[in-house]
């Protein structure tokens, strides 16, 4: 309701604008986080990527830690060994070394906040970002320079649990999952295809594996594609819609041809063509996903890009004497790519869907890495025997994750988007 | 029918608000004004002061969940129209009451050719065949100085000019013989030239017709030229009401005064363009007092705790003149009655020159 | 607007030679395809074996990579033979012995397919109706019910029903098509659960004796599985635009003109607003028209119905040479034809638009 308006002079100086000013993000963030199923969807991808970083210590055939009964210069002595941080791999690392500094960065640039200026918080990303390559350089290096000094444990949990009841072993700290996803052993196979017991919550799959574990597992596989995916499709397409919305005729109509051939491709045929001739390989799928992606988000960029080269600050800018990339990207871009967020978002859907699909037909990444698609695809013959827990829960997995990426796409899309918002 | 000496079309105490993120906007805040027959009435003000929302809320067209009408009462042919049921209003509209917007490039549907679009008005009104209802489409649109009417009726909007549309916008509301209407800037849209034609245009059609003009503008050139009685809005409220000629004249509300100041005259010295410090304030924000105190030249260094008590009401300071203002003189004992001047005076009206 | 239409399909050869360049370099190009259909997978199995190296060889004659004497020819003349073949390009004979090639083709040949040694065109016409069928109904169920959806969620908008609508389309959109498939095939055409529907196919085994009642009540039942499959999807994308579509010209001038007019609201909306909003449906009503081909490739696997996408799929895994590169032809074509027929549509529907 109406405020007295006590102090005439703060009325006269500040009767409209008195709200403190946000960013355009700030605006756009609040009006996202209003709807709680916004909130919802963010939180599951946010737990999806912290499940991707952290799932060796969730789901993991080797036990934190353990004593064993070894022999040493003869006499017996009781060693402890750390088996599941002697075989953490490279990418482990690297995974939770660049999480590390992705929430370091986060609390520095909200305590920064505005009391920084542009030049020293351009000054500090440049500096963690350096900070970040040397030290996944180091992550890199780390397992094969120092850490596999130590042989690795050939053992599963059935056979720690063997030499747990011999006596071999003592003071085992196993994880909460304590399979891993790929692990072989002559007795697999005899434990295919089980339903959902105490030892394994999801049941096994074809190869007697874990399908609780290859669940987890899969969200790295997953996650990682779609980033990776959507990032190439990105690049390709920011740089080619970029060049036709900013020049006019000829390079647009060149690209709008190269829009056209890569649209009037079937993808999933392309997919499908690609993989099976030139074998499966999960690099392989992710760079062909993003190729065949970028036809979108060059149309969105094109059409910004189009519209801004007439606004006037464009116009200024050249005017001045900008030469022209600093035009195209200190000033067009951050502009323009407002509407390519709402693009990329509903194409890591895509991606991970397109996936999924292709995992199922049997052509996505190959085994032993797992993925949803691939465990739905070990469901079986669904008219015949159909194992139900093997086709729930992955199913269910690229549902919600799917369902989570449109949510927040279309979250996003409403909140930028102004004229949902006006009142007439 | 009404009589000379009944209103048309009787405003009492309007209050429309919305309900925004920022809190409640008030935008109509108990507005009284009296339309008669044969009367232009131009409701003036700035922008966001809300006499396009004024307009509005008459037809009631404006949509339920974030507008409330709160208050008042609209008297329309024996009816309230705030309290009618919408199958009453739809009839209303368009037949008794008609309506051009400000922006004649969107108004019309590109879709749907001129013709289309006057008949299907013309055919929700009156019980005429479909021969006749485009008779009178042509008729319409030749009274309103289209050339060759039969020919446009089967073209589209886009391929008419800025002037044209807003010639058949009015077509379009004559073609039924409303008895009132608002006309939402319906000039400001167009260049000058153009501007002159329509305003003769609607000034000839009343005069034909005898209906009523609920004209808004912020343009006072338009008001002193074309309006019999102006009402002054200011951040919701009606602040002076007037003959034209008694206010052009004789302006007494600070506001109004510094309306007319900022308007550049011809041939005087030149010097810089005056204007009214300050800045509107924010609908959902209103003080409690006077609302333009902050930027009254009046109130400037004296600020009286009269002004902050209460918002002052508007009072027939002169027979035929209400003001809302503490500095008018009379104003303490000036009654409180209506705001409603009966069209008073005959057509032929001097060109006002320097104001 | 003839000449506009000449010059788009003269725009279109470009796209099309590039398209089925682009897809014959990777095809031929790939390991293991001039080995023939012997099953060799990527990298070839080279065995030295006489007989086994004639029929590569015949093999890769057939395909055109090899000529008469054995020796290889350029992938660029690869090509070109290619296209001669298909399009039978005009030859203006000059003097003897002599003919001038012209970019006029005379016919189209799509070649034979070596998986199932029939013309490339027979497959096609057997198969297109099925998909098309498919296709057609599942469309028109997608129509029937995202359209009034959309605009009632932009009639009731911010309200319970506009939140409900486009969070359940939002989840059906999002839920895999193969999950789902096999989900409905696991419960409800599975003899361990439910049997209601049948598994695969669109005909009973033996329909010979099949009054034609009972024929397209046959028909009808073995449908119902794969369009609910393929519909459930579709209603997300049409319903948000035409949602988004509506509210946009709701809040234009016109709409406002209507309703002070005297118009009611739903008038307004029905026959005013509707007719604005469909602009932008017909670009997706005329997008299923390359769907034809490849949109349905996993229905048709997993319900074992003989369409364009099953073959396509097939022959992609058979290394089917003249059967892919004859759908990546079709496909393209068929493309390019639906955005003229999309810009066409604009022209007869958006008296705006003139291609003059």
């Amino acid at each position: 309701m109406t405020q007295p308006a006590n102090n005439l002079a703060t009325a006269a100086v500040a009767p409209v604008a008195d709200a403190p000013s946000r960013s355009f993000w700030e605006v756009a963030i609040g009006a996202y986080k209003r709807r709680i199923i916004n909130r919802i969807a963010f939180c599951w991808i946010l737990f999806l990527l912290l499940l991707a970083v952290f799932v060796p210590f969730l789901a993991n055939g080797q036990p934190f830690t353990i004593e064993l009964k070894r022999t040493v210069n003869g006499s017996e002595t009781w060693l402890r060994e750390w088996p599941l941080f002697a075989q953490l791999t490279a990418l482990d690392l690297i995974l939770l070394f660049v999480s590390a500094c992705a929430v370091a960065y986060y609390f520095i640039f909200k305590r920064l906040g505005r009391e920084y200026a542009e030049r020293e918080k351009r000054f500090t990303a440049r500096a963690l970002a350096l900070v970040i390559v040397i030290g996944a350089a180091i992550s890199c290096s780390v397992p094969t320079l120092i850490w596999r000094t130590t042989p690795l444990n050939p053992y599963d949990y059935r056979t720690y649990q063997q030499m747990l009841q011999t006596g071999d072993a003592r003071g085992a700290v196993f994880t909460v999952v304590h399979w891993g996803y790929g692990e072989q052993e002559p007795l697999r196979a005899q434990r295919r295809f089980e339903g959902p017991s105490r030892d394994h919550w999801l049941g096994t799959d074809g190869n007697g594996r874990d399908a609780l574990s290859r669940l987890l597992w899969s969200s790295r596989v997953v996650m990682g594609i779609g980033f990776i995916a959507i990032s190439i499709s990105l690049a390709i397409g920011v740089v080619i819609g970029g060049f036709m919305g900013y020049f006019v005729r000829k390079v647009d109509l060149i690209g709008m041809r190269l829009v056209e051939i890569f649209e009037s491709i079937p993808v999933f045929i392309l997919i499908l063509i690609f993989i099976a001739f030139y074998g499966r390989n999960i690099i392989m799928i992710m760079v062909i996903l993003g190729i065949t992606g970028w036809t979108g988000i060059a149309r969105f960029v094109r059409a910004e890009f189009l519209k801004l080269r007439k606004q006037d600050y464009v116009q200024a800018a050249k005017a001045i004497g900008l030469p022209l990339h600093r035009v195209l990207f200190r000033h067009m871009l951050p502009n323009g790519l407002t509407p390519v967020i709402v693009v990329v978002t509903f194409g890591i859907a895509g991606t991970v869907m397109s996936e999924s699909a292709l995992s199922f037909l049997g052509v996505g990444v190959e085994p032993p890495t797992p993925s949803w698609g691939s465990m739905l695809n070990e469901a079986g013959n669904p008219a015949e025997e159909f194992r139900w827990w093997l086709a729930i829960a992955p199913g269910l997995m690229i549902f919600l994750t799917v369902f989570a990426y449109n949510i927040i796409g279309e979250g996003l899309r409403d909140a930028i988007d102004p004229r949902l918002n006006k009142i007439r | 029918m009404t009589d000379n000496n009944q209103p048309l079309l009787r405003v009492r105490g309007l209050k429309t608000y919305f309900n925004t993120e920022n809190g409640l906007a008030l935008a109509v805040d108990g507005v009284s004004f009296s339309l008669f027959k044969n009367q232009t009435l131009a409701l003036v003000g700035e922008s966001g002061c809300g006499k396009s929302v004024t307009s509005m809320s008459v037809m009631r067209l404006l949509p339920q969940p974030p507008t409330i009408y709160a208050g008042g009462e609209i008297h329309f042919d024996d009816r309230d129209l705030l309290h009618a049921p919408e199958a009453d209003m739809q009839k209303i509209r368009g037949g008794e009451i008609a309506m051009i917007f400000q922006e004649p490039m969107t108004s019309l549907n590109p879709v749907f050719t001129i013709g289309d679009q006057i008949v299907e008005a013309i055919t929700l009104h009156q019980q005429v065949s479909m021969k006749q209802a485009v008779d009178i489409a042509e008729e319409a649109l030749r009274r309103v100085g289209i050339s060759e009417p039969r020919r446009r009726l089967s073209e589209y909007p886009h391929q008419l000019s800025g002037g044209m549309k807003q010639r058949v916008m009015i077509a379009m509301a004559l073609a039924c013989e409303p008895q009132v209407l608002i006309a939402d800037e319906p000039t400001t849209a167009l260049d000058v030239t153009i501007q002159a034609q329509i305003l003769e245009l609607m000034r000839g059609i009343q005069e034909s017709s005898g209906m009523g003009i609920l004209l808004i503008t912020h343009d006072l050139g338009v008001v002193a030229e074309n309006a019999d009685v102006v009402a002054v809005m200011y951040a919701g409220k009606i602040v002076e009401y007037a003959d034209v000629y008694e206010l052009f004249a004789n302006p007494l509300h600070p506001y109004t005064r510094g309306l007319l100041n900022c308007v550049p005259k011809l041939g005087g010295e030149s010097t810089r363009l005056a204007t009214i410090a300050g800045m509107v304030p924010s609908p959902t924000r209103y003080p409690v007092g006077c609302r333009f105190a902050a930027r009254c030249t009046e109130c400037q260094g004296h600020i009286r705790e009269k002004e902050m008590a209460a918002h002052p009401e508007l009072r027939e300071v002169k027979p035929g003149h209400w003001v809302a203002t503490w500095h008018a003189q009379g104003y303490e004992s000036a009654p409180q009655t209506e705001p409603s001047l009966a069209f008073r005076r005959q057509r032929a009206k001097a060109k006002l020159t320097a104001v | 607007m003839l000449t506009y239409i000449l010059r788009r399909l003269a725009l279109m050869v470009p796209t099309l030679i590039g398209m089925t360049l682009m897809l014959f370099v990777i095809v031929r190009f790939a390991p293991g395809v001039g080995s023939g259909p012997g099953g060799l997978g990527p990298g070839g199995d080279m065995q030295g074996n006489e007989a086994r190296l004639e029929q590569i060889k015949k093999h890769q004659q057939r395909l055109g990579m090899v000529d008469a004497e054995g020796n290889k020819i350029p992938i660029y003349k690869q090509y070109f033979i290619w296209l001669d073949n298909t399009f039978k390009f005009w030859r203006v004979p000059m003097a003897s012995n002599v003919r001038i090639p012209t970019p006029i083709p005379t016919g189209i040949d799509l070649g034979e397919s070596m998986q199932y040694r029939k013309p490339v065109w027979e497959l096609v016409k057997e198969r297109v109706p099925t998909t098309a069928t498919l296709n057609i109904i599942s469309i028109f169920f997608v129509y029937l019910i995202a359209l009034p959806g959309g605009m009632l969620a932009a009639a009731k908008r911010g309200r319970s029903f506009d939140v409900a609508w486009g969070l359940t389309t939002l989840a059906l959109y999002s839920l895999p098509t193969m999950w789902i498939g096999s989900m409905l095939i696991g419960f409800l055409a599975n003899p361990q659960y439910v049997k209601l529907f049948p598994a695969a196919g669109l005909h009973a085994t033996d329909t010979r004796y099949m009054t034609f009642w009972q024929y397209s009540f046959d028909y009808m039942w073995h449908l119902v599985l794969p369009i609910i499959t393929m519909t459930y999807a579709g209603f997300a994308y049409l319903s948000k635009q035409m949602r988004a579509s509506m509210l946009d010209n709701l809040s234009q001038d016109y709409a406002r003109t209507a309703k002070a007019k005297g118009l009611s609201g739903f008038v307004v909306a029905t026959r005013h607003v509707f007719r604005n909003s469909l602009l932008p449906l017909i670009t997706i009503a005329t997008g299923i028209i390359p769907g034809l081909i490849g949109g349905s490739v996993i229905i048709e696997t997993m319900f074992s119905i003989k369409g364009m996408g099953e073959l396509a799929f097939r022959s992609t895994l058979a290394r089917d040479l003249p059967v892919m590169q004859a759908l990546g032809l079709i496909s393209g074509v068929l493309v390019l034809v639906s955005y003229l027929i999309t810009d066409l549509c604009y022209a007869v529907a958006d008296p705006r638009v003139s291609y003059d």
